[in-house]
């Protein structure tokens, strides 16, 4: 059930360089792969093609053996934003979800409490609209929308890039959880640094629509954000990342000078 | 006059309800299918906007020549103005559902049928009302006008005949009511419609 890219061409019309110039990459059952890189390089676009959202223009994605050309609940997307639909409230969202996977209607509203458990929310919410609730909530909600379609392969764009520091944390923390409990794939795509480093077993940095490495993470797990830094391998890691992305992934290396 | 207002009111509001009917269900369903179908955007789009720029009043003549003096002629005159402004409105919102959305829906596996009435549709519900509010302000306008010939009641005969006797002060209670009658459809339209519209005011 390996997820992989071979050749991965992607040319958006009218551009002059493709977004992405030949990707080869496999994800494993089970992994924790974070793609890290400068804006612009790739790092959306493959995502997309790997949720089928975009097409190859040369090359091709497979999942479990067969080509990746449409959409599919087994691989679920995070998106940036985290799209709840606003018209309909909580339970509303992930009955949607649960519908598009022809759950049968009586097991709707229990999956529905479980969903909003395994996410960290009491059945309270189920009842709110999106907008009365704060941005970690709706990104948990969003998870557990994902979660709905029992995704076989978990794909984040950056899900957690609006939050504050506090809740960002919390929610490495769930996604960790789940991951961890599900053994689901992930594929998690950031440009923090040390949210990549918190995250993965592997780290991919992707720069100019090529793959310009892949580190393994030798981090021990939990990796708790206090004491990250006292881990084994971290700076060397942290060290190894920042040569790869170059100056422009992390301005706190280069301060402005105060005139 | 005293007596007759009862019968002219429910004369007019009966011809302006089953036009604005009729008209409101055409523009809504064509506009589904111009919004969200090829075929649709192909060929029902481009006639229709021909069509739409022609002045309702102007096809009063035609559809007395076609449809005759009575009921039917004025029901579908009302429902043809009330038409084009439900189906450009709806139209603009059906169209329009930001990508994202439909993105969403389509990763969590959701069928055609699925998207459109859960995601398409509950989007654009406030283009669709704000089609619905002209639409019903439109069949006023047309009520005076298609109740000019071919008929013993209704607001739009009043006038007329107020005009035809100079009697200015009839006329003018006339519009008034008109006018009352006007600003409390609408006010009730909004209030029907507040359930599949909240979300767009909470949003802002």
């Amino acid at each position: 059930m390996t997820l992989r890219t071979d050749g991965l061409v992607v040319r958006h019309p009218g551009a002059a360089a493709p977004s992405l110039k030949g990707i080869d990459l496999e994800f494993p059952d089970g992994s924790f792969t974070v793609l890290v890189g400068p804006s612009g390089c790739g790092k959306t676009t493959l995502l997309y093609c790997l949720a089928g959202l975009l097409s190859a223009s040369e090359g091709r994605v497979t999942d479990d053996g067969s080509v990746v050309d449409r959409p599919d609940p087994r691989r679920g997307m995070a998106f940036q934003r985290d799209i709840l639909f606003p018209w309909m409230s909580v339970e509303a969202n992930l009955l949607f979800a649960l519908r598009a996977r022809s759950v049968p209607a009586r097991e709707r509203r229990g999956r529905v409490r479980e969903l909003l458990a395994a996410v960290g929310l009491s059945e309270k919410v189920a009842g709110q609209q999106p907008n009365q609730l704060s941005g970690g909530m709706r990104q948990r909600i969003g998870l557990a929308r994902l979660l709905a379609g029992e995704p076989e392969v978990m794909l984040m764009d950056e899900p957690f890039a609006a939050l504050d520091a506090q809740t960002r944390l919390r929610m490495q923390d769930l996604v960790v959880d789940l991951w961890s409990n599900l053994r689901r794939t992930v594929v998690f795509v950031t440009h923090d640094v040390d949210e990549a480093i918190r995250l993965s077993d592997r780290i991919v940095v992707l720069g100019d629509g090529e793959v310009r490495s892949a580190l393994d993470n030798p981090l021990p797990r939990p990796r708790p954000a206090d004491r990250l830094a006292d881990l084994d391998g971290y700076s060397d890691l942290r060290r190894r990342l920042h040569n790869e992305l170059g100056s422009e992934a992390e301005p706190n290396v280069h301060p402005i000078p105060i005139s | 006059m005293g007596g007759d207002l009862i019968p002219d009111v429910s004369a007019s509001m009966s011809r302006a309800v089953a036009g604005f009917a009729i008209g409101a269900d055409a523009g809504f369903l064509i506009a589904v299918l111009t919004a969200t179908t090829a075929a649709g955007r192909a060929i029902l789009q481009p006639v229709l906007r021909l069509f739409a720029p022609i002045p309702t009043i102007g096809l009063v003549p035609l559809a007395i020549l076609w449809f005759g003096l009575g009921e039917e002629s004025k029901v579908s005159v009302i429902a043809l103005g009330v038409f084009v402004p439900v189906w450009i409105n709806s139209h603009a919102g059906l169209s329009t559902t930001p990508a994202d959305f439909l993105q969403a829906a389509r990763c969590l596996g959701a069928s055609r049928w699925h998207t459109l009435t859960r995601i398409v549709i509950p989007e654009a519900a406030p283009d669709v009302v704000a089609g619905l509010r002209v639409g019903a302000a439109m069949a006023f306008v047309l009520i005076v006008v298609a109740e000019m010939t071919g008929t013993t009641h209704g607001l739009g005969y009043r006038i007329y005949q107020s005009q035809l006797f100079s009697q200015a002060d009839r006329l003018i209670f006339c519009l008034v009511v008109l006018g009352l009658l006007g600003a409390v459809v609408d006010q009730l339209l909004a209030r029907l419609t507040a359930p599949v519209t909240r979300w767009a005011a909470q949003e802002r």
